[in-house]
């Protein structure tokens, strides 16, 4: 995994928590918790396809 | 590595503007209202201070919502049925009343219905009692500008900046 990939989430993951705060203090709760689950999922699909590549590694490593 | 940073501030550029023009709904509704409350007060003043009949004061009071309804006047309407005819066409894209919420046109539609059906005592008080309406309702139209203002554009800027991240 590149390290720039890391970064990335950690850009994404500030971003969307200061989007949040944003939205929590304009009063729009409901649409701040929309945002951070939606950043949430936009991480996981992004990482979902690493976790299958490190799967795979350890499958043919171990000869599973 | 340069075209990928050019693509991330476009798409940021783009973010903010999309904020940007969020909020401008809300500033032009202020500033609509703050116009149309300028020509009640020179309604108020042809119409009870010069005498001046309905149509004649609603054509001279520089807005272009109020000449609408003078215009719809022509053929012995009064300002109230003018006003219910172009109601509908002026709160279309490009009327005068484009950015004008329900709120603010049922306030238009007691002022016309009243405007020319009583003596100048009762039209003075009609004027001045829209005029009250109106003023809470530019008070409160300024307020939410300045949230939107407020809320809107940085928004924009992070979903762009998030966008970059994500994309480029």
């Amino acid at each position: 995994m590149e390290v720039d990939f890391v970064f990335r989430i950690a850009g994404i993951g500030v971003i969307v928590t200061v989007i949040a705060q944003l939205l929590t203090r304009a009063g729009r709760d409901d649409i701040a918790m929309l945002a951070t689950l939606s950043g949430l999922l936009i991480v996981l699909l992004m990482v979902v396809n690493q976790i299958s590549d490190f799967f795979t590694s350890i499958r043919s490593l171990f000869s599973l | 590595m340069e075209v990928r940073l050019a693509l991330a501030l476009c798409v940021v550029l783009c973010g903010t503007l999309c904020g940007r023009s969020l909020s401008e709904g809300t500033r032009r509704r202020a500033a609509a209202l703050r116009g149309i409350i300028e020509a009640v007060r020179r309604l108020r003043v042809r119409m009870t201070g010069m005498f001046e009949p309905v149509q004649g004061a609603l054509q001279r009071a520089d807005c272009p919502l109020f000449a609408a309804v003078a215009e719809a006047m022509s053929g012995g309407r009064s300002a109230g049925e003018a006003w219910d005819g172009i109601r509908a066409k002026a709160g279309r894209r490009g009327g005068p009343a484009e950015f004008l919420l329900e709120a603010d046109r049922e306030t238009l539609t007691q002022l016309f219905d009243g405007l020319g059906q009583s003596g100048r005592e009762e039209q003075d008080l009609l004027l001045g009692s829209a005029l009250e309406s109106l003023e809470a309702l530019h008070a409160a139209a300024r307020a939410k500008a300045g949230e939107a203002d407020r809320l809107y554009v940085p928004l924009g800027l992070l979903i762009g900046l998030m966008l970059a991240l994500i994309v480029i």
